[in-house]
């Protein structure tokens, strides 16, 4: 036996039982629960209108105080990490210059003292600007304000790449002419993307290692010590 | 990474990752959950970024990273027992294992690098009054030595020394054990031309070593290896490589035990295979490799067919990665010289708010053993033995694993997993009265958390 619903459904009945739509039954037992315990049905229209204009009403308002790009907490305390260790960097290099200065005292060489204090009045106003940018970039992060937060990572990047380039000019002050030749290997340091894959694509290549094979799950058979 | 960790200079920083992501094989390696298949250990699978690093012990050009752990580990079924065994039904045991760590490192940069690897093993079980179990308490580990000259010029020249003493129970109650130790000591030379280390795209890599692997109680299977390895890559782009790579063995046993009974002979097994690995794009990396393989056996049956890895890895975000792949390569085996293994394998990678990462990988495992027609055992073989007629002994082995590693403090990290083994076949061991003493079939579940202390 076929039934067809109200919205067009078909549904095959057992032969000799009378066939119930589901949603119906459930929609009139809905029905008559409210009605006795709300009374007319156009109140709990009412209701419910209401509750839906509120839900839409707190949905609209937050989504309004949301970020305007939702932010991976990953990525921002990786930013706010590298940043540190700008700072941390800055701060290095101006201790180093210290250093260099006192040297340049002990040598008594007027040019390069004030060569050296040049570049490091520099670098201490960019440590000043970073600080108050990192400041300001731990804020961006406590808000999860992607946008803001590569704003300010930016603007610290730019700031020690500078220091960088006044600690090569402090290190140039005098020269290998006043001091003789420049000691030490060179440091190479890589900045890598973020984004980059964590891959090396010729991994395991020179692997040399045992490789010890597990004894198959025949262990009596094998063991000749072991005959049944 | 914690907000107070202060981050390291990047060459040093990418030194202890790789340093970590060994001690992780090693310690996975220990605790038994190794599926991996043939020689090729390259893979498409990305991994997370450390979550800590160590601060390490600078000693002059050197630096030492040591940590300590302890481990509580329980085991369902420690012998590969099952309920159709009479003697040998599963049996559960704990133990607890003592995990001494050291890495040495000079300054990768150097034009002669040095790094040394070692970590110790050491169980003891709770066995109560059963003379099997306690027969398995006993010290393991690993230790690797590699000493490189010349890594900044064409021509470098490498030493190296790998050790093992792997602990294993046997596959039947009993007090022997199949632990057993192996070391392969060799040179490599490499031809990498060109600019420094991190810009070379060629290199072409020979290496060679000698090797031996001694049971404890099972002499039948000691053996002898010499080990060649010819391998050569091309970086046609930063993350993505063109790879080809040969390996050829001289297999001996020591004794002719197992070839007078047909079991397992000498073999020169020989692998090639040639590809590309690596990234296609910032989130996706994929690997393609294909070849061929012979394990060349003096006697009994030989593989003689194609190998192929495939792999894909997706960075689906910055804390999560997935990898499935699969692989056909051949295993050399102490029961019918090899065994055919197709691999499929998956996992996840999950980090939650940089301090818990979660690991889950799962593989299956197909093996077809070579032909077991005319083997003369001690006993009676039932299922599938002869693969003239395509009844060939085939396994479908199960491995998975969950664990979770979280980062307590800043030398303080703690793990704990789960761990899956099982094997299903038909293949039998009968006595000579026709009684079942040994099915292959098996399930073990181990859990296991630990306690790291590190520097």
């Amino acid at each position: 036996m076929v039934h067809t619903d109200a919205d067009g459904l078909l549904a095959e009945a057992a032969p000799g039982r009378t066939w119930r739509n589901p949603i119906a039954t459930l929609t009139a037992a809905a029905g008559d629960y409210l009605r006795a315990r709300f009374g007319h049905p156009a109140r709990v229209l009412v209701g419910i209108a209401v509750g839906v204009a509120s839900l839409v009403g707190a949905a609209a308002v937050v989504a309004e105080e949301a970020p305007p790009k939702a932010a991976d907490e990953a990525a921002l305390d990786q930013k706010l990490v590298q940043s540190r260790a700008y700072v941390d960097r800055m701060r290095n290099m101006i201790s180093n210059g210290f250093n260099e200065l006192e040297e340049a005292r002990k040598s008594q060489n007027v040019a390069r003292v004030n060569c050296v204090s040049d570049a490091i009045n520099t670098m201490k106003g960019l440590l000043r600007l970073a600080e108050g940018i990192f400041l300001s970039m731990q804020e961006c992060v406590s808000r999860k304000d992607a946008a803001c937060t590569e704003h300010e990572y930016v603007k610290i990047s730019v700031a020690f790449n500078k220091c960088e380039d006044m600690e090569g000019q402090l290190k140039g002050c005098g020269g290998p002419s006043v001091d003789g030749a420049i000691d030490g290997r060179p440091v190479i340091e890589k900045t890598v993307d973020n984004d980059t894959p964590e891959l090396n694509p010729t991994n395991g290549l020179n692997d040399m290692q045992p490789k010890l094979e597990n004894m198959p799950s025949a262990s009596p058979f094998l063991n000749k010590n072991k005959a049944p | 990474m914690p907000a107070d960790t202060h981050p390291q200079p990047p060459d040093r920083a990418r030194r202890a990752a790789g340093v970590m992501r060994a001690i992780a094989r090693v310690a996975v390696a220990i605790a038994g959950f190794g599926a991996s298949v043939g020689a090729l250990a390259q893979t498409a699978e990305q991994s997370l970024p450390p979550l800590s690093h160590d601060r390490g012990v600078r000693t002059g050009e050197f630096t030492l990273y040591p940590s300590f752990a302890v481990m509580g580990h329980y085991d369902t079924n420690l012998f590969n027992g099952d309920d159709a065994e009479p003697g040998n039904r599963p049996r559960g045991a704990a133990s607890l294992r003592l995990m001494p760590r050291l890495v040495l490192v000079n300054d990768p940069s150097s034009n002669i690098t040095l790094n040394f690897n070692g970590v110790g093993d050491a169980r003891i079980y709770f066995s109560g009054d059963n003379a099997a179990i306690a027969e398995q308490q006993a010290v393991g580990g690993n230790v690797g030595l590699d000493i490189k000259i010349g890594q900044r010029r064409s021509f470098s020249f490498s030493f190296f020394d790998y050790f093992v003493r792997a602990l294993r129970a046997s596959n039947w109650e009993t007090t022997t054990t199949f632990n057993r130790v192996a070391n392969d000591v060799g040179a490599r030379v490499e031809f990498h031309p060109g600019d420094i280390p991190e810009r070379r795209p060629l290199v072409i890599s020979f290496a060679s070593s000698l090797g031996f692997d001694w049971f404890d109680d099972f002499e039948l299977g000691n053996t002898r290896t010499i080990r060649n390895r010819l391998t050569g890559s091309w970086k046609f782009l930063p993350k993505t490589a063109a790879i080809i790579d040969s390996t050829w063995d001289v297999r001996t046993y020591q004794t002719t035990d197992l070839a007078d009974r047909k079991l397992s002979f000498n073999s020169t097994p020989f692998r090639v295979k040639a590809g590309l690995n690596g990234a296609l794009t910032k989130r996706i990396s994929a690997q393609a490799l294909a070849g061929w393989g012979l394990s060349a056996h003096d006697g009994g049956s030989s593989f003689n067919s194609f190998l192929a890895t495939v792999g894909v890895g997706v960075r689906a975000s910055e804390s999560t990665r997935f990898f499935i792949g699969y692989d056909h390569d051949y295993i050399d085996s102490y029961l019918s010289n090899f065994a055919d293994v197709h691999r499929f394998s998956a996992s996840l990678r999950q980090r939650f708010g940089q301090i818990l990462d979660v690991n889950a990988v799962f593989a299956t495992r197909i093996l077809t053993y070579g032909d077991l027609t005319g083997v003369k055992g001690n006993a009676k073989i039932s299922g599938l033995t002869t693969c003239g007629t395509g009844a060939c002994r085939r396994d479908i082995a199960l491995d998975g694993g969950l664990n979770a590693t979280f980062e307590v403090a800043r030398l303080v990290g703690m793990n704990i997993g789960y761990l899956l083994r099982s094997v299903q076949t038909k293949f039998k061991v009968l006595s000579n009265s026709g009684a079942v003493l040994d099915v292959g079939q098996y399930t073990a579940h181990e859990i296991y958390a630990s306690l790291v202390l590190r520097y």
